[in-house]
């Protein structure tokens, strides 16, 4: 219910992958998205803090110096620029002899191979600090942190990892989008559903210690949860 | 001297939250206080018949709300006891016919005349439980030892959380002492370790409680009754007296296991 206040500066599209941030850029004047962009991370200073960041500039056909004003500017602001993404053979090539990833792809394989307990690097996580009561529902891009209970009839479903800081007895997704590196920890759990990617823990599972699930082999293995 | 407001609900029907409102609502009027239970199950009143005074309605919750009456013409005045009032529903209307800010206004035009003002919400979690907790400083909630309806509970203070009206308070309705005995009761400890609310109340399950519905005669009033004696505390915990749970097994360990949960406190 809570409004965030009406001010008038532009929004960004940001969107975590392993430990790079990915922006978004809309066509229009070049200098002026710039700007915008820039502005927009000097608000947001702590998170952005020592980011990784790649930039979609969509169609846009950059020149080399405009590559490199986005990066130095992006410096000021203790941000690396790691890749920018395009359709434009241009860019591509110019953002190549800056040394600059062009591929998504790669991006998702060459930074994911670190294991850890937020695969994202926890940048791009969400909290909770109350106990999700039944009809409360989570769907997030990232993982999700819940401190208190997870009842029956609440669902949390994470395309990253899910720590609960209580008892897990309703349902709980991680790596939703087929991510079998995520993980799930409880202190314990009694759950209705519990799923890592597309592999389902067997029903009437009931562990009363911490416990920390990963997924091995399409199957799931659970451990104790000491950390 | 400005009532507290507060509000009975439980998200699922039958478990009592008409049983308790009369209840507690006598129970606080015979301790001197001044009460107005207020029937918001609007379509399906029943706080009228709980308490007997059906035969003496005249204007209701929606003729004050529509303008018809003033509102103390809508204060049906106990029988028993001179400080306690009843606004009924109404019976031929529905829910969308009241608006939260309306209940708010209602309550507030009567607040600084009464110690407490009781409002009985009607089950479910759609507009007529909007109306009755809009105006609640505080909220209890009554459930059964059962999944169905600890599931709806859970919703329900969630919801009432939401609303910022909480924390709730407990009561847990139809205790079997036979069941403690035979030591089946063992999910009583489950509901309140999945609830995570304070226990106001533990009534159990008597058949005073119908006898006594079916006559009017609140079972709060029955001194032999122990589910009267478990109300007559309930009403005691809500004027802030420590008033010790009662023993449903003689072998206290179902106490036990309650205060283990819950510290010493109740």
């Amino acid at each position: 219910m809570i409004e965030t206040p009406k001010v008038k500066v532009r929004e960004f599209k940001i969107k975590g992958i392993r430990d790079v941030l990915m922006v978004f850029l809309e066509d229009g004047e070049w200098e002026e998205e710039l700007m915008d962009l820039l502005t927009y991370i000097r608000e947001r200073k702590e998170f952005f803090n020592s980011a990784k960041l790649a930039v979609d500039v969509g169609e846009r056909k950059l020149k080399a110096t405009q590559i490199a004003d986005l990066r130095d500017g992006l410096a000021e602001q203790a941000v690396s620029l790691v890749a920018i993404f395009s359709g434009s053979v241009q860019t591509k090539n110019n953002a190549r002899t800056f040394g600059l990833e062009t591929d998504p792809e790669n991006i998702r394989i060459t930074s994911g191979k670190k294991m850890q307990l937020l695969p994202d690097g926890g940048e791009n996580a969400i909290m909770y600090s109350h106990t999700l009561r039944s009809g409360a529902k989570v769907n997030y891009s990232g993982s999700v942190m819940v401190v208190g209970d997870v009842n029956p009839g609440a669902e949390v479903i994470a395309e990253g990892s899910v720590l609960v800081w209580g008892c897990i007895r309703g349902k709980v997704v991680a790596g939703s989008s087929g991510d079998e590196r995520a993980v799930i920890c409880a202190l314990e759990i009694k759950p209705l559903q519990l799923r890592i990617a597309n592999n389902e823990a067997k029903k009437g599972v009931q562990i009363k210690n911490p416990v920390k699930i990963n997924c091995q082999e399409k199957e799931l293995n659970f451990t104790e949860w000491k950390q | 001297m400005a009532a507290r407001i507060i509000t009975i609900t439980s998200g699922k029907g039958g478990v009592g939250k008409t049983t308790a409102t009369a209840n507690i609502g006598v129970g606080l009027a015979e301790m001197g206080k001044k009460v107005t239970c207020i029937d918001s199950d609007i379509g399906l009143r029943n706080l009228d018949v709980v308490l007997g005074l059906e035969n003496r309605i005249v204007y209701d919750l929606v003729d004050v709300i529509e303008g018809h009456c003033r509102v103390n013409q809508a204060m049906i005045r106990d029988k028993r006891f001179e400080n306690l009032f009843l606004i009924p529903a109404a019976q031929t209307r529905e829910k969308n016919s009241v608006t939260p800010a309306e209940m708010v206004n209602l309550c507030e035009s009567i607040r600084e005349e009464m110690d407490f003002i009781l409002i009985d919400s009607p089950a479910g979690i759609e507009g007529g439980f909007k109306n009755a907790i809009a105006p609640a400083d505080e909220a209890i909630v009554v459930t059964n030892p059962d999944v169905s309806a600890v599931r709806d509970a859970d919703r329900i203070i969630g919801l009432i959380e939401a609303a910022e009206k909480g924390p709730a308070r407990l009561i847990l309705n139809r205790i079997n002492p036979e069941m403690i005995k035979r030591g089946d009761m063992m999910e009583a400890g489950d509901v309140l370790e999945l609830l995570a609310i304070k226990l106001l109340g533990v009534v159990p399950d008597d058949e005073h409680v119908l006898i006594s519905t079916n006559k009017g005669q609140p079972v709060v009033l029955n001194q032999k009754s122990r589910a009267g004696q478990a109300f007559r505390n309930i009403a005691a915990r809500i004027t802030g007296s420590e008033v010790p749970f009662l023993d449903m097994s003689q072998k206290d360990d179902f106490m036990t296991r309650l205060s283990k949960v819950f510290g010493k406190e109740g």
